[in-house]
């Protein structure tokens, strides 16, 4: 494992490394002297679009947007292991067939769960939560 | 790549029961929800009828084991569920809102705990383990209008993440000194290469974070409060079923698959058991709810378990598997009562259970056999299971461990007979009989049954699981 040749083969790597260290230390040493240098009134300020920002950047987000987001994840990356099954399909045959049709119902089902509990409404009415 | 689904079959029917118990809940009115327990019920025992036809084998690319181990752990899980179920019917007017997923996630957990008893992969056995966690974690905060439920839930969370990591940490240190994450791949490589430094790190940063699953020292903590906090049916779902899943994992991590390196694991285990015996049984003593301490009592039988691990040998897997049979029975046989009885008077303080044996003979009576077999009292079953495990760590020269079980096996005779005299002796502060219905009743006779057949004619249960119990080696 530990032969000089499995090292040399990483040279062009070190290389890109200390290159690219050395241009972004570089460019930022050149700016810091070479550069002015100005202090003022609207200097702290963000820049944007030169329109002046107002109000505070705190505001408190409605919590649906993380539900939504959360639930976008999920689903998302559950749809990458369907990804995964369909390049292989010809190798798994049908037990990979009746796997993903297993999977695509526990989908279905949640998604289900998701509607009926009302997590995809944006408007929540009080009555569409069946509580029992 | 051989998938053999059909050895997956069990685990199917159980989470098929659960899916199906979360899509009714979304379409039927509010109201009970008691006949979701008789259907949890209905899947568990056609997954029971369905564990009959299983055979030995391996499934699913080599994650999963159907062994004899296997199978009679997830009988017991089966049986769990059905016992755990029905105290939870008798325990559904307590909870407010979405009572049908209670029993969905009841049926989930004991899923996870089928897939965690079949595992043979550090993989697969962390996933299910991960399953089991999360319904759990649910579970234990389920009547989350309760501050102590709260507080439950949350310690039980906290404490769960924090072994979860240990175990992690452990595995990626077996894994990177055998290069395997198979159970018997680890095996293998242990015979041709020894073990280094960094596998006995990973040997106990894993059996550390297991303690959390089988509330041993040094992960304890949780356990008194989350036991009395919880919601009572979660209570005995984690005492009798999450205990037991995390025995079987223990036995096919230690043996199976860490069983070359016997001696390096063996005075840890035995050093963790005598700690948990001692502080678990003198714990007890001063509780004064009786859920507290069945919870120190629950940390005392994790000792004795722990005791029979460290003996490393088929006897004392055999004694573990029995041990765990006994146990269910009659933990949960208690849990049944205690649920009656706090449906009744609204309070789990062994003081107001003074005189129950005049207002409710059989209720006094699923207590005295319950919680004595859990004590180890001579005729019943907890007496032979451990006896069978004071042999085995006699057997293997664990002398001074195996006085230690003795002497707290007799302070636990004190702590539980103080509840019977509760029980039995004193005045009751109320003299109206407690009502049980028939179903109850007829439950808890063959409850109190099986625990006090286990005690009288343990031969054919004890002889068939030393045999199974040769599997794991």
């Amino acid at each position: 494992m530990n032969t000089p040749a499995k090292y040399s083969a990483l040279w062009p790597l070190a290389a890109y490394f200390i290159m690219v260290v050395l241009l972004v230390s570089s460019m930022l040493l050149l700016s810091y002297l070479l550069g002015q240098r100005h202090r003022e009134r609207v200097t702290g300020e963000p820049y944007e679009s030169g329109i002046a920002p107002t109000g505070s950047a705190r505001l408190r987000f409605d919590v649906k947007y993380y539900m939504v987001a959360m639930l976008f994840v999920i689903f998302d990356l559950e749809a990458v292991f369907i990804y995964a099954w369909a390049v292989s399909v010809r190798e798994l045959g049908w037990t990979g067939y009746i796997e993903v049709l297993v999977f695509i119902f526990i989908l279905i089902a949640s998604l289900c769960y998701l509607w009926r509990m009302g997590a995809l409404d944006w408007v929540t009415s009080k009555k569409s939560v069946p509580k029992s | 790549m051989e998938m053999n689904l059909i050895k997956v079959v069990p685990e199917f029917i159980m989470l098929g029961t659960a899916f199906l118990l979360l899509v009714i809940e979304l379409f039927i009115a509010r109201g009970s929800r008691k006949f979701f327990g008789v259907i949890g019920i209905l899947g568990a025992i056609a997954t029971g009828i369905s564990l009959l036809y299983q055979e030995t084998g391996s499934a699913l690319g080599g994650l999963f084991i159907q062994d004899q181990v296997a199978i009679y752990f997830k009988a017991l899980f089966v049986l769990c569920a059905v016992l755990v179920l029905y105290i939870t019917m008798m325990y559904e007017d307590k909870i407010k809102h979405w009572k049908g997923e209670f029993y969905s996630l009841i049926l989930f957990s004991i899923a996870g705990m089928m897939l965690l008893a079949s595992s043979s992969d550090f993989i697969s056995f962390y996933v299910s383990l991960e399953f089991v966690a999360v319904c759990l974690y649910v579970l234990a905060a389920f009547t989350s209008e309760n501050r102590n439920t709260i507080e439950a839930g949350l310690k039980y969370l906290i404490t769960g993440a924090l072994a979860s990591g240990f175990l992690v940490y452990g595995i990626s240190f077996i894994y990177g000194s055998t290069g395997a994450t198979g159970f018997s791949a680890v095996a293998t490589a242990l015979k041709t290469a020894p073990g280094s430094g960094f596998l006995v790190l990973g040997l106990s940063l894993a059996i550390i974070g297991l303690t959390f699953k089988i509330s041993s020292i040094p992960f304890h903590v949780w356990s008194p409060d989350v036991y009395q906090g919880a919601p009572t049916p979660v209570t005995a779902l984690l005492a009798a079923a999450s205990k037991g899943a995390g025995f079987v994992v223990i036995m096919r991590i230690l043996f199976t698959a860490l069983g070359g390196i016997k001696a390096e694991w063996m005075v840890f285990v035995a050093v963790i058991s005598g700690a948990t015996l001692i502080f678990g049984n003198l714990a007890a003593m001063p509780q004064k709810d009786l859920k507290r301490l069945i919870a120190y009592a629950g940390i005392g039988s994790a000792g004795y378990l722990l005791m029979a691990v460290a003996a490393g040998s088929t006897l004392g897997a055999g004694a573990i598997m029995f041990y765990m049979l006994t146990y269910i029975f009659g933990i949960l046989g208690s849990f049944l009562a205690i649920v009656i009885f706090h449906n009744s008077e609204g309070s789990d303080l062994i003081d107001s259970y003074a005189g129950l044996s005049r207002r409710s003979p059989l209720l006094a009576f699923s207590l005295f056999v319950g919680l004595l077999s859990v004590a180890g009292f001579p005729p019943l079953g907890g007496f032979i299971a451990k006896l069978y495990i004071f042999a085995a760590a006699v057997k293997e020269g664990l002398w001074v461990l195996a006085v230690i079980g003795v002497v707290m096996a007799i302070v636990s005779m004190y702590y539980f007979l103080l509840v019977v005299k509760s029980i039995y002796l004193r005045p009751p502060h109320n003299t109206a009989p407690i009502h049980v219905d028939f179903t109850s009743r007829a439950v808890l006779y063959v409850v109190n049954f099986a625990t006090i057949f286990l005690g009288m004619y343990p031969g054919p249960v004890t002889d068939w699981v030393m045999d199974i119990a040769k599997v794991l080696f």
